[in-house]
């Protein structure tokens, strides 16, 4: 099963609802660590310090997990709380530029990469395209077509308009197109702009 | 695009150029190493107790300066190596279930909902208390009212009580002190109704009493696990003991 659309069969039962269904900070921890990992690394997160952000994002769980009054899915909570972690990690370490060879070997094989050492190029890669994307661009981006999220979901889990998930969602894939596009040298039919702006 | 209108993923439109599909099914495939999530877990127990240790209990004594930092540390690192610790047995227990009907049945051991029971442990000055929890699972026995004072007492010191407990619950039962892995789950239950390690906490119940050859009291305690926590990690590991089958799922 593809993880991006693996979202965790709990989120509609696991509510906080005092009168019911208490959430164990541990239930939460084991239902949903894998999640808030793979959010982090979307979000820009080396595997190197994903463990550390993760720590970090289920230490506010902890401390704010008693107010958590399940008015909306926990994995919508919980992401906006990956963002924010994830958004001051990465101001405090700027991530190196793209480099144009390590995308070029991976993307020319136009294929699934068969090997552990194509698979770590890969998701350089994919990282670093990603970088190209504004952060607030990139968790649209990122909830909508690996997680497998609606943009209602979106809209609620960064706490924007729906239109506005929508807009972001539009700039962000012209963003990626055309950063896969200027690496690998084909024509994008979605590049509509290059939308690499980083508002922060 | 409109509510309820959102557009094809880039994942499954034919029309979005390979190269660009190729990355998305890396990123939609990204999960985390083998260990990470009980590394984490050991990291964020440690990390958890040293801050609640530091800023809460020690105050509530109005112990200050060098030796509250100092007992902190060294409270921080006992909270480490019993989490540490825990994982691991988790682990153990997910990994080597041993069959209930191998070993051999201990003579049954009373409910002994006695807090006085208790081993001496490492264990910092003031009582555990547990928040109001009046959620403890349902089952055939139920828990006598907590009877330590209501204080507050913070989350790390919390934790290390539930933990060293629930530790010694399953060491218990390893051993075969299936007496004695009971009295302890029952003095959690009594004390942490709603512990951060209730289902785990239950679900050593389950297989104690089963070994304790009490199935009645297993099956009970069994099922309102498993209608409260379908989905847990440990349902199937429950169910494996052959107790508890769910009358239906939602």
């Amino acid at each position: 099963m593809r993880a991006g659309f693996n979202r965790e069969g709990a989120d509609d039962a696991v509510r906080i609802d005092a009168g019911v269904s208490p959430m164990t900070f541990e239930a939460t921890y084991r239902a949903h660590f894998a999640f808030v990992w793979r959010s982090l690394r979307r979000l820009g997160i080396a595997e190197d310090d994903a463990g550390d952000a993760a720590q970090d994002v289920f230490i506010i769980v902890h401390r704010k997990l008693p107010e958590f009054a399940g008015r909306s899915k926990i994995t919508t909570w919980l992401y906006g709380i990956c963002f924010r972690i994830a958004s001051e990690r990465r101001r405090a370490v700027p991530r190196p530029q793209l480099g144009e060879h390590e995308a070029a070997a991976f993307i020319g094989r136009q294929a699934d990469p068969g090997t552990i050492a194509e698979h770590h190029q890969g998701l350089a890669l994919l990282e670093r395209v990603l970088d190209c994307l504004s952060d607030e661009q990139r968790a649209v981006f990122c909830l909508f077509e690996l997680e497998g999220m609606t943009g209602e979901e979106i809209a609620e889990a960064l706490e924007i308009p729906l239109g506005t998930a929508y807009s972001r969602l539009r700039l962000a894939r012209a963003a990626f197109g055309a950063a896969v596009s200027a690496l690998v040298g084909d024509h994008e039919p979605r590049a509509e702009s290059p939308g690499r702006s980083r508002s922060a | 695009m409109s509510r309820g209108n959102d557009p094809v993923r880039l994942i499954a439109d034919a029309g979005c150029p390979e190269s660009q599909r190729a990355l998305l099914r890396l990123g939609a495939d990204i999960a985390p190493p083998r260990d990470a999530e009980a590394r984490v877990w050991a990291a964020l127990a440690g990390a958890l107790g040293g801050a609640a240790v530091a800023a809460g209990a020690e105050a509530s004594t109005k112990t200050t300066t060098t030796a509250a930092n100092v007992k902190a540390g060294l409270l921080s690192m006992k909270v480490v190596a019993l989490a540490a610790g825990l994982t691991a047995l988790v682990a153990l227990g997910l990994t080597v279930f041993a069959p209930p009907k191998s070993a051999a049945p201990p003579a049954a051991a009373p409910p002994a909902p006695a807090a006085a029971t208790r081993e001496p442990e490492p264990r910092p000055a003031a009582p555990p208390v547990e928040m109001p929890a009046e959620h403890a699972p349902t089952s055939a026995a139920p828990p006598a009212q907590a009877a330590a004072p209501h204080r507050s007492v913070s989350p790390a010191r919390r934790l290390v009580e539930e933990t060293t407990l629930i530790r010694d619950a399953r060491q218990a039962l390893r051993a075969g002190d299936t007496g004695r892995a009971l009295r302890l789950l029952a003095e959690s239950r009594r004390l942490f109704p709603s512990g951060v390690l209730q289902q785990e906490r239950e679900r050593l119940a389950v297989e104690a009493l089963v070994k304790a050859e009490r199935r009645t009291e297993a099956s009970a305690r069994a099922r309102a696990f498993l209608r409260r926590y379908p989905d847990s990690p440990h349902a199937s590991e429950i169910r494996a003991l052959g107790v508890g089958q769910p009358e239906s799922r939602p």
